[in-house]
């Protein structure tokens, strides 16, 4: 397996386990909704299905189960076929949500957009990744059109809101947890960024949660207080209102003496009573023992025949037994709906304090309703009766519905008669047993605007310092990671062997040091690498001189020249400030120079240099045939300065010999102080060995050239004597050429002969 | 290919903004509405009046978010059936209607359509069929309606206590009006418990009016001493002739409209016209803001006293303080 294989294998699996993550996560969403379903369904709605349900339960239920198989398909790598049903998963329910519910088109397009692009781009295969685009640009279309529509059986459900705000936290959990993953997976300045989001917003958040919290709760008692004022200013002039009615109608007995008029007079006086105002649908007079004597309506006129008697009657007994006016309790008009109450007040004979009659009022409540119009603002206010219908409110149609309340027992938020969330506080009015209750409630909007402004404020500071913490985390991140992405990309360069790379130091800090020292360690290597070359070719060389000088000595049987060139290339090849040959005289007990480089050597020569064994590093080095090294750190004994080389800092004298006999010394001088390196004495040595060779047989050729000439020559005197016809001609002969072979000036031979010898 | 997934997310994007903007755009826009006014009987169409301007207070402004169109029937139960097939025809948003002939040809005019119906001048919105309940009228039709029908009797209390004495009242009425028919027995009753004899003259038009009464005229003995009117149109059309009879006469004439006390009757005790346009046009609202009629109450309108000291001065009626004090306006 390559490295790249591995990496894709390595990927895959990755994707292939965040795939897995994701349709259990949407299987357990799916599961999630099924359960809220249910709990609406049952809990709420008290076991109605409505459309949404019908529609979302099973999407719902779907959602989990069509997750759950597409976890297994993608465990059981059939990845394409798990993603795509996967897709689908995400893609269709808020669809089917934006179908069948009111204003849910956005949020359900924003759901889609979220987490199709998440799966898109963290699941799928880039090959289906096109199709998959043409799937969520259809459902997005699916949803506009649905939107533009508008279709009357979609649902304007409740649950909306809430929904939306789960949604909306699903979907920044998703976005989160995209954004975390891509840090964990970025670069240092994503993490740098992310990081520094995350430090700042979620302080900010939570500190943004508190405020809002801490404002909520101080603000909603003091909207429920507002509103239980209102209810108290209402509940106090309805009372005063229907107190009055009782005053008005005490008032007819009090002032005009009702009980002492005639009968024509009380008809006239009611009549007046009834016409002049709206206020009562109808009035009854009775007498003491509860018959009707007089009997007036707004809209009937009721013959004798018609009076009955009330004796029995709450309106009636009531009254009479407590003495004190009786309220009775809220009825409605058959045909109209209107609510009514009577009120009876007892009248009594001054003097007897005799009950000498009752006054029935049957008073209409639509007159209350003007008080509730004048509340005027945002908010209602209106009156229910002990059975929480209400009787009295600002529009009729609610009133005349017969609408009933459920309203808690506290001033709380809570659902208002419309159902929306509203603010509402009661106020108890208890008019003599008859209970009532003003309820003010304003829609929670309006109540906690304050709230809302400062939620806003709050939200927008929040969006201001995320932008401010993008913008400085990012200019820091920057700031921070340009010099290590710098760096990262010159060792990157090093790496590929461009050693000539340096990195920028712009700062004084931690990665300006990191810098520097990166570019010293650069420059390090540089300069080892260079003295490595050189090293390398200063050794080719002093091997190519090493050669070179073999070959040429091989060639060379002249002992002069070959001396002379070895010490020339030497020099030159070493670069030595000075380079000589000793060779011993023939008496082997001097040392003469025998070649030697520059100027001095050339002196040297000349003057025919010459130096007895044992003296110097020449002489040493004869005497004991072992190299003698002198320079400023072996200090070796016996060291002699020579005047003609005053730059002379160390010295090799190397022995020029064959086994134990020594020819000579071959002597090197440097100008450095530091000597000689050990491969260069190595070589030295090696030459000084060559040498040996080389001057021994330069010396054997030499020998044995004069050997062959000194033989030639005897053999031609020999065969010139053999030619001689007489003695005395060979021995003219002999003497002649032995003369002129050994160079004689005169050349004579003597012979002493004994006497008898004749020539 | 990544230029291509750049684009297609623009795509996407500017669907999600569309989808974002149409959201906006579902807000109630603003839509000018088209009321036809159906007159039954010209006398009630001071019913538009406070219909228009109560409509004024709730922000519709004639001519740019509302426009009305009147029509006439003058009490022509063909015309009305005419006029409401053409408010039907045209599509108007609302119809209004006056009396209760006008409200049965809106009625069935609309009946398969989903425009809605505002009746006026309504006795008996149960009895006539307009509406199955007050509370819930089930239908497209909601409205204002008029107490019972025994309140015309009422009218005979109070004639009583302003003329005592009045032994024969004269009632003309249309046999045909099935609410004039059926709002005699009312009338009946209230006079009887004064002891008062109700004289009828079903008459079914204006000349049979004009006829009955010349003949009347020529009798020794009228054989009535008070007049009331009849809630039809052939009364409300004839208000002049009936209140001129009676005036030469020196009769009290009860009004039913505002028109007849208008022309000269002696006092009015009814429904205020102005008031119940203005409770129809609170109902209106109600239903441009996406009520249904059938979950619209029927309201029930106010009765009201008035009584004109002009003409009881010169029919030489001296009427009692207790009954100018039980007024609620008197014309001086």
């Amino acid at each position: 397996m390559s490295g790249s294989d591995h990496q894709q294998y390595s990927e895959n699996r990755r994707q292939k386990r965040l795939a897995m993550w994701m349709a259990g996560i949407f299987a357990a969403v799916g599961m999630g909704f099924f359960g809220l379903g249910n709990y609406i369904v049952y809990q709420i709605q008290a076991g109605v299905f409505d459309l949404a349900d019908i529609v979302l339960m099973p999407a719902a239920f779907l959602m989990l189960v069509f997750g759950l198989i597409s976890n297994r398909l993608i465990k059981r790598d059939r990845y394409e076929l798990g993603v795509w049903i996967l897709y689908f998963v995400v893609v269709l329910p808020p669809v089917a949500a934006a179908f069948v519910m009111e204003a849910f088109g956005l949020i359900a397009a924003i759901y889609l957009l979220v987490f199709a692009s998440l799966i898109i781009y963290q699941v799928m295969q880039k090959s289906a990744r096109r199709i998959a685009f043409v799937a969520a640009g259809v459902a997005l279309l699916a949803i506009l059109a649905v939107e533009l529509w508008n279709p009357s059986f979609r649902m304007d459900a409740t649950i909306v809101p809430n929904f939306s705000f789960m949604m909306m936290g699903l979907m920044i959990i998703g976005t989160l947890a995209y954004f975390v993953r891509q840090a964990w997976r970025g670069n240092v300045r994503t993490k740098l960024i992310v990081s520094f989001l995350l430090v700042t917003i979620v302080p900010m958040v939570i500190v943004g949660l508190i405020v809002a919290f801490r404002t909520y709760s101080l603000q909603v008692p003091q909207a429920l207080e507002i509103q239980s004022q209102v209810a108290r200013r209402v509940a106090g002039e309805v009372e005063n209102f229907i107190r009055e009615r009782e005053n008005e109608l005490l008032s007819l007995t009090e002032i005009r003496g009702l009980e002492e008029l005639t009968l024509q007079e009380q008809e006239a006086l009611l009549t007046i009573l009834i016409s002049a105002q709206n206020l009562y649908e109808g009035l009854v007079l009775l007498d003491g023992d509860g018959q009707e004597l007089i009997r007036l309506s707004q809209i009937k006129v009721f013959s004798d025949d018609e009076l009955v008697s009330r004796a029995g009657a709450e309106e009636y007994e009531a009254p009479k037994d407590s003495e004190e006016t009786y309220f009775g309790s809220v009825t409605f008009d058959e045909a109209s709906g209107e609510p009514l109450m009577l009120i009876s007040v007892p009248l009594f004979d001054l003097r007897s304090g005799k009950l000498t009659n009752v006054l029935v009022a049957n008073f209409r409540f639509k007159t209350v309703w003007d008080i509730m119009a004048k509340e005027e603002g945002a908010g209602s206010v209106y009156l229910i009766d002990r059975s929480a219908r209400v009787i009295a409110h600002a529009n009729p149609t609610v009133v005349l519905q017969g609408t009933k309340v459920d309203l808690p027992s506290s001033n709380s938020f809570t659902a208002g008669l419309d159902g929306s969330n509203v603010a509402l506080a009661r106020e108890r009015i208890d008019i003599n047993d008859q209970i009532f209750d003003v309820v003010a409630e304003l829609p929670s909007t309006e109540a906690l605007r304050l709230e809302g402004r400062n939620l806003l404020i709050t939200l927008i500071i929040v969006v201001v310092m995320i932008a401010a913490a993008t913008m400085f985390g990012t200019f820091a991140a920057r700031l921070l990671t340009t010099p290590i992405s710098e760096l990262a990309d010159v060792a990157q360069a090093i790496s590929e062997g461009d050693l000539n790379r340096e990195a920028e130091v712009v700062s004084t800090d931690e990665i300006g040091t990191l810098a520097a020292a990166f570019n010293t360690m650069t420059a390090q290597m540089r300069d080892l690498i260079a003295s490595l070359e050189r090293q390398v070719a200063d050794r080719t060389r002093a091997l190519e001189t090493s050669s070179e000088v073999s070959r040429r000595l091989s060639t060379i049987l002249d002992q002069d020249q070959l001396v002379s060139e070895v010490v020339e290339q030497l020099q030159s090849a070493f670069g030595f400030y000075h380079a000589q040959i000793y060779l011993f005289d023939e008496a082997g007990q001097n040392l003469v120079m025998a070649g030697g480089t520059g100027e001095a050597g050339a002196q040297m020569l000349a003057d025919g240099h010459s130096l007895p064994v044992g003296k110097g590093l020449v002489g040493q080095a004869a005497q004991t045939n072992l190299m003698v090294h002198y320079s400023a750190e072996t200090r070796v004994t016996g060291w002699l300065p020579n005047p003609l080389l005053p730059e002379t800092k160390a010295e090799l004298a190397v022995p020029i010999s064959i086994g134990q006999e020594v020819l000579g010394v071959l002597d090197v001088q440097h100008d450095a102080p530091s000597g000689f390196a050990g491969q260069d004495v190595e070589l030295i040595q090696a030459i000084a060995s060559q040498v040996a060779i080389a001057v021994q047989n330069a010396r054997a050729y030499t020998q044995a050239r004069k050997q062959a000439q000194r033989e030639a020559t005897i053999a031609a005197i020999g065969s010139r004597i053999q030619n001689a016809v007489s003695v005395d001609d060979a021995l003219q002969i002999a003497i002649s050429e032995l003369g002129q072979a050994l160079g004689a000036k005169v050349s004579q031979v003597e012979l002493n002969l004994p006497e008898n010898i004749d020539l | 290919m990544k230029i291509k997934y750049k684009t297609s997310w623009i795509l996407l994007a500017v669907l999600l903004v569309a989808v974002a903007l149409n959201g906006c755009t579902t807000e109630p826009e603003e839509h000018s509405y088209r009321v036809g006014l159906l007159s039954g009987v010209d006398s009630f169409n001071s019913v538009f009046d406070g219909f228009k301007s109560k409509m004024a207070e709730f922000s519709y402004i004639e001519g740019e978010t509302i426009s009305y169109e009147l029509q006439t029937a003058g009490g022509d139960s063909e015309k009305m059936a005419q006029i409401a097939e053409k408010f039907v025809a045209d599509e108007v948003d609302l119809i209004l209607t006056t009396t209760t002939g006008a409200a049965k040809a809106a009625q069935a005019a609309t009946a398969g359509t989903d425009i809605p119906v505002i009746f006026a001048i309504i006795q008996d919105p149960v009895g006539v069929g307009l509406v199955d309940t007050f509370s819930s009228p089930g239908g497209n039709l909601t409205g204002v309606a008029r107490p019972p029908a025994t309140y015309l009797g009422k009218r005979v209390d109070f004639l009583n206590q302003m003329v005592p004495g009045v032994q024969n009242l004269l009632v003309i009425y249309d046999p045909d009006y099935s609410i004039a028919a059926s709002s005699v027995p009312a009338v009946k009753d209230g006079a009887a418990s004064f002891g008062i004899e109700l004289v009828e003259i079903p008459a079914k038009s204006q000349d049979e009016i004009i006829a009955e009464l010349a003949r009347i005229a020529q009798n020794e003995s009228l054989g009535f001493d008070a007049m009331q009117f009849m809630p039809d149109p052939l009364n409300s059309n004839s208000a002049e002739i009936i209140v001129d009879f009676g005036n030469q006469h020196g009769l009290p004439v009860v009004a039913h409209t505002k028109g007849q006390l208008n022309a000269g009757a002696l006092f009015l005790y009814a429904d205020d016209n102005s008031a119940t346009g203005k409770i129809a046009a609170t109902l209106a609202d109600k239903i441009f803001n996406g009520s249904e009629p059938a979950n619209l109450p029927v309201e029930t309108s106010d009765l009201f006293l008035t009584v004109d000291l002009n003409v009881a001065t010169s029919l030489g009626i001296e009427i009692p303080d207790e009954v100018l004090r039980a007024a609620d306006e008197i014309i001086n």
